[in-house]
């Protein structure tokens, strides 16, 4: 009777337990539990044995560490990449396509209007056209150089918000660590918080990659690039500290209370400060050079010429895409726009050697020329885009693969859920049975008397 | 061994497929409706290079094609101009010709004179010849008008500059015609006629070829008789020296380089029929003057000689083989016979020196591969042998110098009309002829012009051929295979989806009661 009763016991264990799987099938980082089933110790007896029934030694989750450790390194170095991706995708945008780029078309254009001054038969008039293409240029520049500013802008807000939101997951595991100690002080592991907790990891390793090691009072402490971010309840938190640098003021990684720098592991943070840091910088740092050899070489070349009103005057002035203006005086006038080295009408020597520009330096050394220099900065935009899409595409592969695993080995099958519903229900009625055929047998017994 | 799927596992993987296939889908979606290959700058880093590189070479040529078609007008106004004028001066000569014989009247003289005045108007304007604003007489003084009358007489107000466009890559032409040097106000002028550029030689540089334009270092295709073909690149080609070695090892040594038994061109001998062809959108085997295909084993060039400078050797100038070394020359200039000696000359730059020591006021110099003497008045001067080594016929300027006095001409013309002076009317005929020699010159001048821009604008579409067609190569999409990819794309995700339905439709608990 005792062994049947144990056997119903463990029976609806069993079911509660499918139920609680069937419930969470789609809860995230929910990982299904299975019921441990062993024979009560028997009691001895004089002919032998006697076994006692059923019991459970415990309810388990269903995990491989290994497979979910290496799902939250993958994952930190797709997040990596994939923020990344995201900037230089953006700065595509910002530069135009392939059809439509902004620049080359107003560089063209500059060229053009060059050109067409020098173009016989010459029409001086034409100088409100280079004044035109030229102050269009210039707009382009300061268009770039604002988007490229939003664009940094809108990673450093980005930044801000995924240190808050490391700090909020770091301040939840740290509390989760709390509940589960005490939840286990008495030996029974507590699967749905240690659920909650693993799961709030993996969005920790989604913006940064961090070493997990787990103490036997079944607390985890959580390791960033060698700085310890928690220690059971005890959290280390973050901020974004804005500091000067060659690029202006930029957020820096340092902790909360002694504003100490913080080092980066892989992960989304890291691909934003590493796209702004190295990426971003380096299109801004080849647009302003762009910029510095068209004022530099127009200019140079602009210095030689002289009108019935002006000589030696600079055609534009500033150091970078910033700073880029046509001088001030040729925006009033036109007419001090110079096409020759002379006064003579029909002089279109700078003219010439100004439109020549786009395909020849002005040093004629066979260095890069304006567009050469721009063209480079699209390859290597290009190339860039190119292996990241590769990284981004081959890492989410990766990662898929193992979340799938983690879906094969932790997930809930609703197929063998199912049949563990069978099982169940007929050990319970099996064990039921015996109960009623106990209970015929006492009845009988009962009415012999 | 089976693996265990759990049904967040059947998610992932159908979800992911799905994906796959919607991503796929999409792109060839993009492409079809694009009909490019190249959406992004990541789909292939290295076409957006090469699709940069190419627009930016089709911007600059179509822009070229702009600048030549410009310069046409100017040139094409100019040649227009002295064949109008070289039409008026026939009209004097018949005039001069007519009032010089004994037919001659008082009266005929009379309406002779009106009408070399109104000849002498339209010469004015003509000279005066103006397109869009452009006086294309007057140098670079471009908007003045160059020729004004005032009593009687008729000024020079440009100047003696030429202004210049581009009709190529790194190539520039002078499209103007100065109106001093048209009518020669200022000074007297003898052009020479023996062509004076030089044979090729291995140390000829190939910046210098083609009169000086240069050549387009790139890549040329070469094939033979024997149904091979190379493709070779001369860009780290400096002189004609440096090419025999680069075709001998691009070629294995089945095609050999030389030189024109002129040496003006370039030679090829192999298994003919060769053929010589540019690689992509270059234009290396139409500046080195090779393009073509042999009748046989030799495949020879255009002349593609150097232009001449002073410091050019006589023993280098075809014209001047078996009449070197020099002679003397006699020149006569402002009632004073000089003799010079270019026996000790070795190089074109030898003879101006020497040429313009001995004399004061007359100016020796190299142009266009021709020597021209210009006198600093316009006074004439007369240039003959001095000796049996007919140097001056040799070097091309035996004759007289004149200035080009068109208007004085036509003023004295007018004047010996009315004073019925028949001698001095005759004497006009001879000034005449040097006035049509200028202007027969400078036609010359600007025909040669006309061909250079002919060449360059052929040259230029021809370019703008290839740089299209390569750059579709990499920029357009194949739409057969786009079609097919596309259908296939479809396909795949129509079958991804009804699988992904199938998958979700049962489960275990559907069959339990």
């Amino acid at each position: 009777m005792d062994a049947s009763l144990s056997g119903l016991f463990t029976a609806m264990t069993g079911m509660a337990t499918t139920g609680h799987n069937i419930a969470n099938a789609n809860t995230p980082g929910y990982t299904r539990q299975s019921v441990i089933f062993a024979a009560r110790r028997p009691e001895i007896l004089a002919f032998g044995a006697l076994g006692r029934g059923v019991e459970i030694q415990g309810i388990r989750r269903i995990q491989d560490e290994f497979v979910l450790k290496n799902l939250r390194v993958q994952t930190s170095r797709f997040e990596s990449y994939a923020a990344v991706d995201n900037t230089l995708y953006e700065v595509e945008a910002i530069l135009g396509s392939l059809d439509n780029d902004q620049l080359s078309n107003t560089l063209n254009s500059f060229f053009d209007s060059w050109a067409a001054l020098a173009q016989p038969p010459i029409n001086t008039s034409l100088k409100q056209n280079v004044l035109a293409s030229a102050e269009s240029l210039v707009s382009c520049f300061h268009g770039l150089n604002e988007s490229m500013a939003d664009l940094v802008a809108n990673l450093e807000n980005n930044i801000q918000n995924e240190i808050g939101n490391l700090n909020r997951l770091l301040t939840e595991v740290g509390r989760l660590n709390e509940q589960i100690m005490a939840a286990e002080i008495n030996g029974n592991p507590a699967n749905d918080l240690r659920d909650q907790r693993d799961y709030l990891i993996t969005q920790v390793s989604e913006i940064a990659e961090v070493s997990v090691i787990e103490r036997e009072d079944g607390t985890k402490d959580l390791i960033m690039a060698g700085r310890t971010l928690i220690t059971r309840g005890s959290v280390t938190l973050l901020t974004g500290h804005y500091v000067e640098t060659d690029s202006g003021y930029q957020t820096k990684l340092v902790t909360k209370d002694n504003l100490a720098e913080v080092g980066l592991s892989p992960g989304k943070l890291e691909g934003l400060m590493s796209s702004r840091d190295v990426y971003l910088h380096d299109v801004r740092a080849q647009l302003d050079q762009v910029a510095v050899n068209l004022i530099r070489e127009v200019n140079a070349l602009h210095l030689q010429g002289r009108t019935s009103m002006s000589s030696g005057m600079e055609f534009f002035s500033g150091d970078s895409m910033h700073t880029i203006e046509v001088n001030p005086a040729i925006v009033d006038n036109a007419n001090l726009i110079a096409s020759g080295r002379t006064t003579a009408a029909g002089d279109n020597e700078i003219a010439l050697a100004i439109a020549d520009l786009s395909t020849v330096s002005y040093d004629g050394t066979g260095n890069e020329t304006i567009n050469d220099r721009y063209r480079t900065l699209l390859t290597q935009l290009a190339s860039n885009r190119s292996s990241f899409e590769f990284m981004v595409e081959s890492q989410n592969s990766v990662v898929a693969t193992l979340e799938a695993k983690m879906a094969s080995i932790s997930g809930v099958s609703l197929d063998e859920e199912g049949a563990n519903l069978v099982r169940y229900q007929n050990s319970y009625n099996a064990a039921a049975k015996v109960i009623t055929t106990v209970q015929e047998m006492y009845d009988a017994l009962m009415n012999m008397l | 061994m089976y693996i265990r799927v759990s049904d967040s596992y059947i998610s992932q993987i159908l979800v992911g497929d799905l994906n796959r296939s919607l991503g796929r889908l999409l792109e060839q979606q993009q492409i079809a409706g694009s009909m490019r290959r190249i959406n992004s700058f990541a789909d292939d880093p290295r076409a957006v290079s090469s699709i940069q590189r190419y627009r930016s070479l089709l911007h600059n040529n179509d822009q070229y094609i702009r600048d030549v078609d410009r310069s046409r007008l100017i040139v094409d106004a100019t040649d227009t101009a002295l064949q109008s004028m070289s039409d008026i001066l026939a009209d004097v000569r018949v005039i001069a010709l007519r009032e010089s014989s004994a037919m001659s009247t008082e009266s005929s003289r009379d309406m002779s004179v009106i009408e070399v005045d109104n000849l002498m108007s339209r010469l004015l304007d003509l000279v005066n010849t103006e397109i869009e604003g452009n006086f294309i007489f007057a140098g670079r003084e471009l908007d003045r008008q160059p020729f004004v009358r005032n009593e009687g007489a008729v000024f020079y107000m440009g100047d003696s500059d030429e202004y210049v466009s581009r009709i190529g890559p790194n190539s520039t032409m002078a499209v103007n015609i100065p109106g001093d040097v048209l009518l020669g106000t200022r000074n007297s002028l003898l052009i020479g006629n023996t062509d004076l550029a030089p044979q090729l030689g291995a140390d000829t540089l190939l910046s210098e070829i083609n009169l000086g334009r240069g050549w387009e270092p790139g890549v040329i295709e070469i094939s033979d008789g024997l149904g091979n073909s190379w493709q070779i690149d001369l860009s780290s080609a400096v002189t004609i020296d440096d090419l025999p070695m680069l075709i001998s090892i691009g070629t294995g040594g089945a095609v050999s380089f030389g030189l024109t038994p002129d040496r003006s061109g370039l030679e090829f001998t192999g298994t003919g029929p060769l053929e010589i062809s540019e690689f992509a959108e270059g234009g290396t085997a139409t500046s080195l003057g090779i393009i073509g295909v042999s009748d046989g084993n030799v495949l020879g060039g255009r002349d593609i000689r150097a232009a001449a400078d002073p410091t050019t050797a006589l023993t280098e100038i075809t014209s001047l083989f078996g009449n070197l070394p020099l002679g003397t020359i006699n020149v006569e200039w402002q009632g004073a016979d000089y003799t010079v000696d270019f026996s000790g000359a070795n190089n074109l730059g030898d003879l101006t020196t020497v040429f313009n020591a001995a004399i004061s006021g007359l100016q020796l110099e190299v142009r266009q591969s021709a020597l021209v003497v210009v006198g600093a008045t316009p006074e004439n001067f007369v240039i003959t042998n001095a000796d049996a080594t007919n140097t001056a016929n040799v070097l091309g300027i035996n004759g007289m110098g004149t200035p080009a006095r068109l208007f004085g001409l036509l003023e004295d013309l007018k004047a010996s009309l009315e004073a019925g002076d028949s001698q001095a009317i005759r004497n006009s005929i001879s000034e005449l002829t040097a006035v049509e020699d200028v202007i027969y010159q400078l036609l010359m001048k600007t025909g040669g012009r006309q061909r250079d821009l002919d060449w360059a604008d052929g040259i230029l579409r021809q370019r703008d051929e290839r740089l299209q067609a390569n750059l579709s190569l990499e920029y357009d999409a194949d739409m057969a295979e786009v079609a097919a990819g596309l259908s296939r794309a479809e396909t795949t995700y129509q079958a991804s989806l009804l699988v992904s339905s199938r998958m979700f439709e049962a489960n275990l608990l559907m069959y339990l009661r």
